[in-house]
């Protein structure tokens, strides 16, 4: 195609839009309506998703060291954690330290601990983990358990089921929402369109009958189909990363006690708005794009 | 040009529109196909378009085998046909100039030829001064000569025109017929589609006449008039 005639069909796109006004408000609206829930539908999904992560990585599985295992066992087991891929991080407590914690736990009774100061000390050392993959979490707590000089190990793995159980319903949540309300878009706005097209439907036949490509019919309405998509996904930023964006500003300095933990969690601004506006220019091409494809079919049959 | 080889055409549920018809029309002759509404007519231009298709034998247009085709070659093969349609079909939200333009860009001529070639054809057929107008505000014979306009402007081998006198006064249906009688003197097969008597006779044209869905009479060209 002649660049000159590919212009002129783009041109045409645009001049349909302004000149069914209406419907392109229309189809704005519902193309927006759409955009903002799956928007705030994944914007929440997102942030569960981290919170749990969050939360997971606050779990730690500890595992405890027998009191007379030896230097070699405790090496090994060190080692053993070192190498581990499903483990993050880890701190050794040794006995004194654990002693120490617990003294500082009860505060002014911790006194009452000092006789176990020293050789009295019944606290074992241990290994403090954070795991990786909280679904790997009950098989890495049985390798460690089976290692030597390992007296037992803590394991939070009714918490981990949770988290798990969070996150996936999050996801899968957030997914199942997205597929409706594609659907009910692509819908919304083939029908939108199709009017466009049913009222031009004289001019389609025509344009038929002249020897003109499917292609180059459909070229206008596909642009009108994205301008729409365009539009209504810029809007959709506009209101959704301005709402985050003062949503966490008002939450920073405003919130208190658990709320202001959860807050501190939250995707960052700066980390969200870019992938924002390419996941809602797309979401809008693409509603657009199908759409006004789908709405076209029959006419084009000539 | 145009060939029909033993052609039946049915129209659910029993309607035999066109009943194995056999014609040949060369390159550079001037034929009228005559006949009463409902003799198939309308179903000859249908299936010289290919709007619809044959249900037996062929229909061979410009080289095209309307009957094999393939759906995204039959834009080309209607590239090569004007039609003036009894109706116009001119898009009404579009300018007298647009509308021909149109004709050139679909078949992906440049704008610069588009530019050179269109007033050309407008003082043709005597619209220049309408070019800027929208086909409403055209009387009904101004709308035909866009029509025709609009059917030359990519310089067709084959102009078909749909009872060209149906819509209009007697004096400007001389007109049109001059102007096709031009174009067929410059070479441009002209097949022209009506159910006048009077104006098929009026011209020692061939004639085709079709009744009921068959060819009852295929007069060569004579010498002398009615």
């Amino acid at each position: 195609m002649k660049f000159s005639n590919f212009r002129y069909l783009v041109k045409q796109g645009f001049i349909n839009f302004k000149e069914n006004r209406i419907m392109s408000v229309a189809s704005i609206g519902v193309v927006l309506s759409c955009l903002i829930i799956v928007g705030v539908s994944g914007l929440i999904a997102m942030n569960i998703n981290v919170f749990a992560e969050f939360l997971g990585n606050q779990n730690e599985v500890v595992v405890y060291l027998l009191d007379d295992a030896s230097e070699e066992q405790i090496n090994n087991v060190s080692n053993y954690i070192k190498n581990n891929e499903n483990i993050a991080s880890f701190d050794f407590v040794s006995k004194e330290e654990a002693l120490t914690e617990q003294m500082n736990y009860l505060g002014e009774y911790g006194e009452l601990l000092e006789a176990y100061e020293g050789d009295n000390n019944p606290l074992p050392a241990s290994y403090r983990c954070k795991v990786k993959d909280l679904r790997l979490i009950q098989n890495t707590s049985d390798q460690l358990v089976s290692l030597e000089g390992v007296e037992m190990v803590s394991t939070p793995t009714e918490l981990a089921g949770v988290l798990i159980t969070i996150k996936n319903v999050a996801y899968y949540g957030g997914l199942g929402i997205l597929a409706i309300l594609v659907f009910v878009s692509i819908v919304v706005i083939a029908n939108t369109i199709r009017l466009t097209v049913f009222a031009r439907r004289k001019e389609i036949n025509i344009m038929k009958f002249v020897g003109a490509t499917n292609g180059f019919i459909r070229l206008p309405f596909i642009v009108e189909g994205v301008v729409i998509g365009t539009i209504s996904a810029l809007i959709t930023f506009v209101i959704l990363s301005g709402g985050y964006y003062y949503l966490l500003n008002y939450l920073a300095t405003t919130a208190t006690g658990w709320l202001a933990m959860v807050s501190s969690v939250l995707i960052p601004y700066e980390f969200i708005w870019m992938p924002m506006l390419i996941v809602f220019l797309g979401f809008g091409w693409f509603i657009g794009i199908v759409g006004s494809a789908i709405s076209m079919r029959r006419y084009l049959k000539v | 040009m145009i060939d029909f080889k033993n052609v039946t055409k049915y129209y659910k549920p029993d309607i035999t529109a066109m009943n194995n018809v056999s014609l040949h029309v060369a390159k550079g002759e001037f034929v009228f196909v005559l006949g009463p509404s409902g003799a198939g007519k309308s179903t000859f231009l249908k299936l010289m378009l290919r709007e619809e298709v044959a249900d037996k034998g062929e229909v061979i247009v410009n080289g095209y085998n309307l009957s094999k085709i393939k759906q995204r070659d039959v834009p080309y093969m209607r590239r090569t046909l004007g039609v003036v349609f009894q109706d116009f079909r001119l898009i009404p939200t579009m300018t007298v100039y647009e509308n021909i333009a149109f004709a050139m860009r679909v078949t992906n001529i440049g704008e610069r030829d588009i530019k050179k070639r269109v007033p050309y054809i407008l003082s043709l057929v005597g619209l220049t001064n309408k070019a800027k107008k929208f086909p409403t505000q055209l009387s009904g014979g101004e709308q035909q000569r866009v029509a025709l306009a609009r059917a030359l402007v990519h310089s067709p081998e084959l102009v078909i025109a749909d009872e060209p006198t149906g819509n209009i006064d007697p004096e400007l249906s001389i007109e049109i017929m001059e102007l096709l009688q031009a174009i067929n003197s410059v070479g441009t097969t002209v097949v022209v589609v009506t159910h006048e008597h009077e104006l098929a006779h009026k011209y020692a044209k061939r004639i085709i006449e079709i009744k009921d869905g068959s060819v009852i009479r295929d007069t060569a060209e004579k010498a002398v008039m009615f």
